[in-house]
């Protein structure tokens, strides 16, 4: 396989990881803030 | 709906301007494969620039207002300027191995960015060193638009008033963009989609701070 391909592949996998993991932290803090907002109203 | 697709439309944006930074752009004359760097090197830098502006007027804004949100909506986006300006520094740095033979050489570029790290370093410190939190904020506010005072003339002015090994800006004197069309396209795509990816970061560390305000208040 050539570098070219080599490299793209990295950075395609390094994107997806930080998308994941930012997607799931996003996530995370969208439940977070329901709960609490729910919390206040009781 | 639109909050929870757009992440999604940010995915494939970025998948497609790495796409196309290796297999559509064309490399240009002298740089060879280097030119792949730039894609990335640049739209970093123009996000550091971008959170550190957002910090200072979030600064501003704690001033005006003494609302505690935003001082840390501030800090939100100055860790972020700190952490894209490293990215910067690391794709800057890997350009000067390749071109220059050396990933650090001190030129005026990289001594001005060194130093706005240094400064921006000096903000983190500066609130780690205040216990008291109005104190902290007031403090932070007016450090953090002094530190962006200079953003501007580390950015910009220095590295083009020394002699610098530093390629020549995208938009020279003149005003104009001498870059190939398919590059340009890659490049643009490029700049905007770092540009949303860094709103979509912010917004998180914003949410993040309202939860951390909410608990608080409820403690108390």
């Amino acid at each position: 396989m050539e570098p070219v391909y080599v490299v793209l592949f990295i950075n395609l996998v390094i994107w997806t990881g930080l998308f994941v993991y930012l997607y799931k932290i996003n996530n995370q803090v969208r439940k977070l803030n329901g709960k609490l907002q729910n919390l206040q109203k009781k | 709906m639109l909050n929870r697709i757009l992440p999604f439309f940010l995915f494939i944006w970025i998948c497609l301007v790495i796409i196309g930074a290796f297999l559509y752009a064309p490399l240009a004359e002298g740089l060879g494969e280097l030119t792949r760097v730039l894609y990335f090197h640049v739209p970093t830098a123009w996000v550091t620039v971008l959170a550190f502006l957002t910090g200072a007027v979030f600064s501003v804004l704690y001033l005006k207002s003494k609302s505690i949100k935003y001082d840390y909506y501030a800090e939100s986006a100055s860790q972020l300027g700190f952490v894209f300006c490293i990215l910067a520094t690391i794709t800057g740095s890997i350009w000067a191995k390749m071109s220059w033979g050396s990933f650090w050489n001190w030129d005026p570029r990289e001594t001005s960015v060194f130093i706005l790290l240094l400064i921006y370093a000096a903000y983190f410190a500066l609130r780690s060193a205040v216990e008291q939190e109005d104190k902290k904020a007031a403090l932070s506010a007016v450090y953090s638009i002094l530190a962006f005072v200079t953003v501007p003339f580390f950015v910009f002015i220095v590295p083009r008033v020394y002699t610098s090994l530093h390629p020549d800006p995208l938009v020279n004197p003149e005003g104009e963009i001498h870059m190939d069309a398919k590059m340009l396209t890659v490049f643009l795509s490029s700049l905007a989609g770092f540009t949303v990816l860094f709103i979509w970061m912010i917004r998180i560390k914003m949410n993040l701070v309202l939860i951390h305000l909410k608990l608080k208040e409820m403690e108390n």
